[in-house]
Parts: C-alpha cells; sequence; structure tokens
C-alpha cells in the first residue's frame, strides 16, 4: 500500500500546488510517486511541472430522462428534488432544470409509474501525464458552469485508487478551501501537510483547516512557507499549530529563486536544500 | 445601487485586499454607503483586514441547510435497500456487516434523500433527514460597511 498524503492549507496562494510539485520531484528520486491535481476547479500542477495531459476519462453524472408517455403529471419527482431541479404546475409535465440537479436518485424511486429513466451529463474530465518514468501526474478538471467539484474529485478518487499499487507515493493537492471538494480530496488519506504563510488570514485559514482534519481524524503537520516573511506571526502560526499538536515539518524562507523558477515553471531551478527537510521528514513518516 | 464582484480562479492573488482596499475607499474617501458580502464561506478572510473584532458583529443568524440521513436503528429490518445500487449517487452509505445495520458518511451525504425514500418500514420515520447545521452567516456594520458571511468548518454545501 502506498504512504497517502494531501497537501492542503485553507488559504489560496501560500505554495500548495508549489510544495507538492517539489514533493514529488523529490521523493521520485527514490520512489514511484503519483501526484494527484485534486483542484478541479484550476488544476495547475500541469503547468507547474510543464505536463501534457493526455485525456484519461470524462467524469459524467446520472441525471433523470422522463419518458412522458408513461407520465401521470403527479408531481411527486418534484415533492422530493431538495435542489428544486423539477418544476411542476398542475396539469403539465415536469420541467428538469439540468444546471440544478445533483445526481441522486429520489425522483427515480419515487416516480410511481417508472416514468423517469436515467441519462448522463458530462461534468468535468480527467488527465493522465507522465513526468518521469517515476512521477506521474493525475489531474481533474470541471466543466466551467458546473456547480459543484466534489463529485469530480471523487471520481478522481476512484481512478488513483485503482491504480494504487503501482506507487509508493500518493501525493493529492488540494484546492484552497475547507468546502466538499477538499473533504473528499481529504478522505482516506494518511495525513495532511497543511501549507501555510505567515499573515493573518494565513493564521486564520489555518486554524480553519486543522480543525477540519481534526474532525476528520487526519493527522495533520504544518508547512510554514515564506517563513521568513514576518515574524510576529511566523509565531503566531506555530502556536496554532501547537494549539492543534501539529507539527511543523519545515519552514521555507521566501526566497526569490524560488519564486523566479516558480514565475517561469522551472521548479529544477529551486535549490534542493530548501525542500530536502520536508522530504526526509515524509520519507520517515 | 452598483454590484461588483471580485473574482479570480487563482488564490492568493489579492482578491481580498483588494476588495477591502476598494471598499474602505469608498467608504471612508467617498462617503458611499456599502455592502461589503464576504462569499469566500469556507475561508472568510475580510473581517481580518477590516480588523473586526467579536463584539463589532451586531447580528448573527444560523443557517440550517444540508439535511444529513441518520438512522433510527431500533426500526432498521436490515433490508439492506438503502444500500442497494441506484440508491446513493454518493458512495456515502456502507454496510456494518457486524451490526448488520447501514452506516452513514455524514461528510459524504448529500442529503438527497433517496435512501429515506426506498427504506419500506416508514420512509418518512425510519432513514430521517434530520436538519443539519452547515453554516453559519455573521453580519457587522463598521465604517459603514457591511459585512457578511462566516463559516463553521467542517461542513460540506455552502451554495444556501
Amino acid at each position: 500500500m502506498p504512504k497517502t498524503i494531501a497537501v492542503t492549507g485553507g488559504k489560496g496562494g501560500t505554495g500548495k500546488s508549489t510544495i507538492s510539485a517539489l514533493l514529488a520531484i523529490g521523493l521520485s528520486k527514490e520512489y514511484r510517486v503519483l501526484l494527484v491535481d485534486a483542484d478541479a476547479d484550476c488544476p495547475n500542477l500541469h503547468i507547474i511541472l510543464k505536463a501534457k495531459r493526455k485525456l484519461l476519462s470524462e467524469v459524467k453524472q446520472t441525471i433523470p430522462k422522463w419518458d412522458f408517455s408513461k407520465c401521470i403529471k403527479c408531481g411527486k419527482c418534484s415533492q422530493v428534488c431538495k435542489e428544486n431541479a423539477i418544476i411542476f404546475v398542475k396539469g403539465k409535465y415536469p420541467i428538469f432544470v439540468k444546471e440544478q440537479c445533483i445526481g441522486c436518485n429520489a425522483c427515480r424511486i419515487v416516480c410511481p409509474t417508472k416514468a423517469i429513466g436515467k441519462a448522463e451529463q458530462k461534468i468535468g474530465s480527467l488527465y493522465f501525464s507522465e513526468i518521469s518514468s517515476n512521477l506521474h501526474l493525475i489531474s481533474s478538471e470541471m466543466l466551467i458552469t458546473y456547480e459543484e467539484t466534489g463529485p469530480i474529485v471523487n471520481a478522481l478518487k476512484k481512478e488513483v485508487s485503482k491504480l494504487e499499487d503501482k506507487y509508493d507515493f500518493i501525493i493529492i493537492d488540494t484546492a484552497a478551501g475547507t468546502h466538499c471538494n477538499v473533504i473528499s480530496a481529504l478522505l482516506g488519506v494518511d495525513f495532511a501537510l497543511a501549507v501555510t504563510e505567515p499573515t493573518p488570514l494565513g493564521a486564520h485559514d489555518l486554524s480553519l483547516i486543522l480543525s477540519l482534519t481534526k474532525k476528520l481524524n487526519i493527522p495533520a503537520f504544518v508547512l510554514l512557507n515564506k517563513a521568513n516573511m514576518a515574524k510576529s506571526k511566523a509565531e503566531e502560526i506555530r502556536s496554532i499549530a501547537a494549539q492543534f499538536s501539529a507539527e511543523i515539518v519545515s519552514e521555507i524562507p521566501y526566497d526569490k529563486k524560488i519564486f523566479e523558477a516558480y514565475s517561469s515553471a522551472n521548479l529544477e531551478k529551486i535549490p534542493e536544500s530548501l525542500y530536502k527537510p520536508l522530504i526526509d521528514f515524509i520519507k520517515k513518516k | 445601487m452598483k454590484t461588483i464582484t471580485v473574482s479570480s480562479g487563482k488564490g492568493g492573488v489579492g482578491k481580498s485586499s483588494i476588495t477591502a482596499i476598494i471598499a474602505l475607499y469608498l467608504a471612508k474617501k467617498q462617503n458611499k454607503q456599502i455592502v461589503y458580502a464576504d462569499c469566500d464561506v469556507d475561508a472568510p478572510n475580510a473581517h481580518i483586514l477590516l480588523n473586526l473584532k467579536e463584539k463589532d458583529f451586531y447580528e448573527r443568524e444560523e443557517i440550517f441547510a444540508s439535511e444529513k440521513a441518520t438512522l433510527i436503528a431500533e426500526k432498521c429490518i436490515h433490508c439492506r435497500k438503502c444500500v442497494s445500487a441506484d440508491i446513493c449517487n454518493f458512495n456515502a452509505i456502507s454496510w456494518n456487516k457486524e451490526k448488520n445495520i447501514p452506516e452513514f458518511n455524514k461528510y459524504l451525504c448529500e442529503g438527497c434523500g433517496s435512501c429515506s425514500l426506498i427504506c419500506p418500514v416508514n420512509p418518512r420515520n425510519r432513514l430521517c433527514n434530520s436538519g443539519h447545521r452547515t453554516d453559519s452567516c455573521s453580519i457587522a456594520r463598521p465604517f459603514k460597511i457591511d459585512y457578511s458571511c462566516q463559516i463553521f468548518s467542517g461542513k460540506n454545501r455552502h451554495n444556501h
């Protein structure tokens, strides 16, 4: 069984994707690594790693389809739909608003004449890239206009579970925030690495993500990125981490070299010494 | 009233800071009345940038949404209908073989009610969708800025 690590953090722009990529590159020198881009809204790892994405599969959602020849216009389907995706006017056939549908089965179950069958709608795509022989990337991307990324992350994780025997480490880069797509990404991982920065916002969102991992019973560790930017805030981050009994595994200073490497998508230019403590920590875990 | 949305795909580019600067400028320098809505309910930060404290919140409202399936164990007849195919599309129900009852993962449950509809004993009672607190909303009024939205972490729906 591979070790599965989620790289998360609450706040956006703290360096989750960069850290995920560096961690994956570092570990892939000795181990087989699968990097997972679970930020289905805005997947970026393929850009950071300059990878060509090959379409692996389309993520589809089951939606209802009415056979009006069987419909008795009872309106029950509309009554049970909690998403208000089915509009019913007495004496008329139900009207379906597919953008509102979350793909549950309530309307089909309740229909007394079995007038509701199934159809599919595309909600996203999964991609696969070979970065090197030891490092592979699987990424998800939501279809624009679709509202929920949770189902796409779930489909992604299902695909990952099919592949897991081939790897020693699975590194999941989550989206920012603490919403259902982040929860889906976190469920079942061995531990979470919360990447944060020494700002009031970083501190606030770190405590949110650490309370989430605590609720989910996932061991969490903290990586303080851009650590030298504000000393007093770095102290606050350390105290929040201590409050949640989350060990700070490494502190990475703000370094112009990192920023330049990041902004030109040349991660190989980042000195390994800056992130080696992190790699060593993960290897031991 | 003009409504402006400050948005961006990428995180950490400065959405909250820019929003705060625009709001403060309009409120303080232009003396405009402003409604400031922090819609980042996962990780709301506007109150930090505006230096708001607990006492600045003059109203607090809890939002109840996103019902969750719960089992009334004594009524369960162990028929397994709720775990059969085409019921829960969110993988939120698993069968506990030892206890011979279904188990619900509240983090995956979307509260659609499909399991409660298929339950043969008493669909309305047995697997009831109990009201479940997900979000909470707070409003404060500093510098003529109405500020809203706050969330408890660990809840999984926020588009209510």
